[in-house]
């Protein structure tokens, strides 16, 4: 996914991507909270609304937005 | 010593003297976490050496309560705070490498030993983690634990 569809606020679903550290919270949904800071960041923090996995900073190829 | 820089250092005890504490203009709204092969010797960030493995970046941590869990008790009389959010560092895809401590830093790619970048740096509970090629590598939600006593 581009960052450039991204805004903060979006609805975001963990996904079964290349590399993604998590695989037991694929398919977890959360809001946007960060963009990455610049070009070169490759992360964006997203929090969910679990209290045993509240957020993550992580790349943003690890989701895919929720139309 | 594991813990605050001297920058953050200075600005805590330039309370008595200059009547002035840290503010938030001197923690960014937006801090990042490194991961060091060589621990400082002094905490303006000198001799630190920053792992390079392939596929590194620095994951970034807001600083509010999104980031961060609410200060608790630590070991013997100290405070700590630890993250809220999980930190992903980029799987490796070279190696190995020895991590022997983290660093919260100011930006995503300033070098580590530039004055001030440091914030807080701290060893890992449980001693140096090897990396090996192909291992994801990530902090687990309150993993970071930062100390003030």
């Amino acid at each position: 996914m581009a960052k450039n569809d991204l805004k903060v606020g979006d609805i975001v679903e963990l996904v079964d991507a290349q590399d993604m550290p998590w695989p037991e919270h694929v398919g977890k949904r959360g809001v946007v909270h960060q963009l990455p800071t610049s070009a070169d960041d490759p992360n964006m923090i997203v929090s969910f609304d679990d209290p045993d996995f509240s957020g993550v900073s992580t790349r943003v190829s690890h989701f895919r937005k929720v139309e | 010593m594991a813990g605050k820089s001297i920058a953050l250092t200075d600005k805590v005890l330039n309370m008595f003297a200059a009547g002035a504490f840290p503010a938030v203009a001197d923690v960014p709204a937006t801090c990042f976490v490194a991961l060091l092969t060589t621990n400082p010797t002094v905490d303006d960030g000198t001799s630190a050496v920053e792992t390079t493995y392939t596929g590194y970046a620095r994951p970034s941590i807001v600083s509010t309560s999104t980031g961060w869990n609410a200060p608790a008790n630590g070991t013997g009389q100290t405070r700590q705070i630890t993250n809220k959010i999980a930190l992903n560092f980029g799987t490796a895809g070279s190696g190995p490498v020895t991590i022997t401590g983290f660093a919260v830093t100011k930006s995503l790619a300033t070098a580590i030993t530039t004055a001030g970048e440091i914030l807080y740096w701290n060893t890992l509970t449980g001693g140096n983690q090897t990396i090996n090629n192909t291992n994801p590598v990530t902090a687990a939600i309150a993993a970071l634990i930062i100390n003030e006593d």
